[in-house]
């Protein structure tokens, strides 16, 4: 094959563009330390690295979500435990009365206390976060416990909390069974346009689960405010010198509800714990979480970031091939027989 | 030396010197002309000269030429080369302007990097996402609704951007492919009226090489538009003569024959405004229309016409795997945009309107909540889809009238008599929107299925990988051409070595042939001079 001078050049332009390409690209991933710049580079990783980054975008949502529900539970737990505090202690007087006070001469003082109690443990649960009432199911606008002015029974969001075997018992027990889920991460899906429940986490916390409602067999008050406040109308009934009971059915009745308010402290205990349990399994949420975070970050960074130690060596043989094919043009471009004719 | 004459012997010298002479001329033109683009090398033709082939029967002496004569100039090209340039140069144009669309539209919608690697559009879908599961957390806040609302119009005008700056690149290309068209019918013309001067200049006894290095040049040009048969034929130019007459012909015969140039007569083509291509009639230098009536299939399928032009058109016209075509240009990626816009806005509107439900999920009736989130900002027709041009947050989401609905489940009310609405912080819808977020939707007629992020990574991996295969193949082509481009120039370019040798050579003949001339002179100065004076 005949080789003229310009094909020479040619050959030599096109291996020159070639090599300061090569010496671009290498410098290009050095500066901007990513293993890809466009999408053509490395389709499959540029997919996998969005897909991966969403994935953290998601997390970083379910954290969110988690960290303000612990929030709303620690507030609830932190009000529940005086609320149950505030029960026991009430119990644990009339306890006390029965046995350092057989007469009953403080029966009027433990009307007192039942009623005081009974408001606090009201005015507790009718606590906020984040603007919205903690105990009011999935109704956050409306508090959840009012008194009736008229009848000065206890109400949960407009119905009286001892009602039964009437429309509003039926009322009560939707709103006890209200729902209020929260995408925590644990992949939320639906069936039949219904949210599937295990998929999400139940954030509603109903001030009827935690006291009670409706009435038993006996036709007393669950609710242990109501049973507060019927110990404090029985007790305040009493003689006030001698602190005897109205009647002996009046007697009968505060033994039965003494009984029956340790039953609900009982159950505000249990309430107290499956918040608390709740609660840890939220903390322990954010933990598995954050720590898919890192990972998921590791991932992103394997994929996207150079190895420097790479790119630098890449560059530096990049670089060295430049150098070389510019000593090479020199020679090429500046002899022909011409530089020895005399 | 034959008819051997006194001074015969100094036509034989002047001939060298002459020869030698046009030698240096050749030399130093191809030196001159060795940077100049499809310059062909030439060569002085020469033969040996002699006469005096009727004396030979009366004549005993040695018959001796009577020097050297230059019969022309020629230049040194292989056709065949030109062909398999031409052919490789067609893939090149072709691969070359689909590629620079390929840029452009990743220019466009290539995130990779962008945002600190979170992507622009991919991040707005996942900012919107945030923001819908802050909501869910407050359902009944309307200042988290307003945040929702905030991200969801910055999606919406992200998506205007696109589908504009796409818009843009089919009027950039369009305005592209138009000069293109305007080229090749320049060149088309430039090679009739070439044809005609080569053909005058040849029939005057005189070579046209550098016309023909200017012709074949616009021919290599030509062929990076379209795909092209270059024919030489000879025909006659009367008195019994015959003279070369280029043709150049679509090298796609299909449709019929369709001549480009013939001679000096040549055809306009033009496209109408749906990128179809039209050839004009035949029409000589004076644009008098040869063999009226005769024109070819019109309008020519474009993705028969090869290069450069067939892949703009392409690029501008098909939708790929939404019209059915084999290739995804512009018009794909303005339908998947326009397609991921509709679905989405189609999605969550559906998801934000109904009845409200008791706590069995049956409908109560004559009680409905909710209203579009999405609109279109264009004043189409209602009936018209929401296209990633035109989507919009609907004005009553902005004015407050309607807020992403958390709830169509009525809530307990304590008043019986109370409008069922569901309780305020209800969210079950929202966590249904949240859902749909991530949910699988159909995607380019039902062929893509996935979520809306998912479509979005989908349309940039295409892309991507056209442009890598397209890379891959323009390289490939590249590399071809760029081989035979070097065989070409194996043959027809010069090189410098061999002309300073040759320039040498030259200036070694022609002081030899000069110093023939003072040999013969010495030789008959004795002869005439110093011959017979003895005894002066």
């Amino acid at each position: 094959m005949r080789i003229t001078t310009n094909m020479n050049l040619n050959i030599y332009r096109n291996n020159l563009s070639n090599v300061t390409n090569n010496l671009y690209k290498s410098s290009n991933k050095v500066l901007s330390q990513r293993t890809f710049s466009s999408y053509a580079e490395d389709p499959a990783a540029a997919s996998k690295a969005f897909k991966l980054r969403r994935e953290f975008s998601r997390t970083s949502d379910y954290v969110s979500n988690t960290t303000a529900t612990y929030g709303k539970f620690e507030t609830a737990w932190t009000q529940l435990t005086t609320v149950k505090n505030l029960v026991n202690e009430a119990a644990n007087q009339i306890g006390l009365a029965a046995n350092n006070d057989p007469s009953g001469s403080s029966r009027q003082t433990l009307a007192q206390l039942m009623s005081s109690t009974a408001e606090a443990v009201v005015q507790t649960l009718n606590v906020r976060y984040s603007e919205s009432y903690v105990f009011s199911g999935s109704d956050g606008a409306t508090p959840p416990f009012s008194w009736d002015e008229a009848s000065g029974k206890l109400l949960y969001r407009g119905v009286a909390v001892d009602s039964k075997g009437s429309a509003n018992q039926a009322i009560l027990e939707q709103m006890a069974a209200e729902t209020l889920y929260v995408d925590v991460g644990a992949g939320l899906a639906t069936s039949g346009g219904t949210v599937i429940s295990a998929t999400v986490f139940d954030a509603a916390i109903s001030g009827l689960n935690v006291l009670g409602f409706g009435v038993d067999g006996d036709g007393d008050p669950i609710n242990a405010v109501s049973i507060m406040m019927e110990l404090s109308d029985i007790y305040s009934r009493c003689n006030a010198e001698t602190g005897a009971y109205d009647n002996d059915y009046e007697k009968e009745v505060a033994d039965r509800l003494t009984k029956k308010l340790q039953e609900a402290l009982s159950d505000i205990t249990d309430a107290w714990t499956e918040l608390d349990s709740k609660a840890t399994y939220l903390n322990i949420n954010k933990e598995r979480l954050t720590d898919y975070q890192y990972t998921l970050n590791e991932q992103i960074l394997d994929i996207e970031q150079v190895d420097l130690a790479d790119a630098i060596s890449e560059y530096m043989w990049a670089q060295y091939c430049y150098d070389a094919a510019l000593k090479i043009g020199s020679d090429i471009v500046s002899t022909s027989l011409l530089d020895y004719m005399r | 030396m034959s008819n051997i004459s006194t001074f015969g012997a100094f036509t034989t010298a002047r001939l060298g010197i002459t020869s030698s002479q046009l030698g240096l001329n050749v030399t130093g033109n191809n030196i001159t002309n060795i940077n100049t683009i499809g310059y062909s090398r030439q060569r002085l033709d020469q033969i040996s000269f002699r006469t005096g082939a009727i004396n030979r029967y009366s004549n005993t002496l040695p018959t001796v030429g009577s020097g050297v004569l230059c019969t022309g100039i020629s230049q040194i090209r292989d056709p065949y080369l030109d062909i398999r340039y031409r052919n490789s140069s067609t893939q090149v144009g072709a691969a070359d302007a689909k590629l620079s669309v390929l840029e452009e539209l990743s220019q466009i919608i290539d995130e990779v990097g962008l945002n600190e690697g979170d992507g622009i559009l991919e991040a707005a879908f996942s900012e919107l996402f945030s923001a819908l599961e802050k909501l869910s957390l407050n359902a009944d806040q309307s200042d988290l609704d307003t945040n929702v609302m905030g991200y969801a119009e910055q999606l919406c005008l992200l998506l205007n951007s696109y589908s504009q700056r796409l818009e843009s690149l089919v009027e950039t290309q369009s305005n592209s492919l138009n000069t293109d068209v305007n080229r090749v019918n320049d060149i088309l013309a430039n090679l009739a009226e070439m044809n005609e001067a080569i053909k005058v200049q040849e029939m005057n006894g005189q070579s046209a090489n550098e016309l023909r290095d200017q012709r074949n040049l616009l021919i290599d040009e030509l062929s990076l538009y379209m795909d092209i048969d270059v024919e030489y034929e000879y025909v006659s130019a009367g008195a019994g003569t015959k003279v070369e007459q280029l043709k150049i012909t679509l090298a796609d015969r299909s449709w019929g024959e369709a001549v480009l140039v013939e001679g000096q007569n040549c055809r306009d083509i033009s496209l109408d405004s749906d990128y179809k291509l039209h050839l004009g009639a035949l029409t000589d230098l004076k644009g008098k229309e040869i063999l009226p009536g005769t024109n070819p299939f019109s309008p020519w399928p474009n993705d028969t016409l090869g290069g450069a032009l067939t892949s703009i058109c392409k690029m501008l016209t098909c939708a790929g795997d939404y019209d059915g075509t084999t290739t995804k240009g512009i018009p794909y990626y303005q339908a998947a945009m326009d397609d991921l816009a509709r679905t989405f806005a189609e999605a969550m509107n559906a998801m934000n309107k109904g009845d409200i439900v008791d706590e069995n999920g049956d409908p109560i009736p004559g009680f409905t909540l909710g209203d579009d989130l999405f609109a279109k900002n264009d004043g189409s027709p209602p009936s018209d889809p929401i296209t990633a041009g035109n989507i919009c947050v609907s004005e009553k989401w902005k004015s407050g009238d309607v807020r992403i609905v958390g709830s169509f489940i009525a809530g307990a009310n304590a008043d019986p008599l109370a409008p069922p609405a569901p309780n305020s912080k209800a969210n079950d819808n929202i966590l249904k929107m949240l859902n749909m977020f991530d949910g699988n939707h159909s995607f380019v007629n039902g062929k893509f299925t996935g979520s809306f992020q998912q479509f979005l990574q989908n349309t940039n991996s295409v892309l991507a990988t056209d442009k890598r295969t397209t890379t891959t193949l323009l390289t490939t082509y590249m590399v071809a051409a760029n081989d035979i481009y070097n065989s070409r120039e194996s043959v027809m370019g010069v090189d410098l070595n061999e002309e300073i040798t040759n320039m040498m050579q030259y200036q070694q003949s022609y002081a030899a042939a000069c110093r023939l001339l003072t040999t013969f002179d010495e030789a008959l100065d004795k002869l005439i001079n110093g011959t017979g004076v003895v005894g002066r």
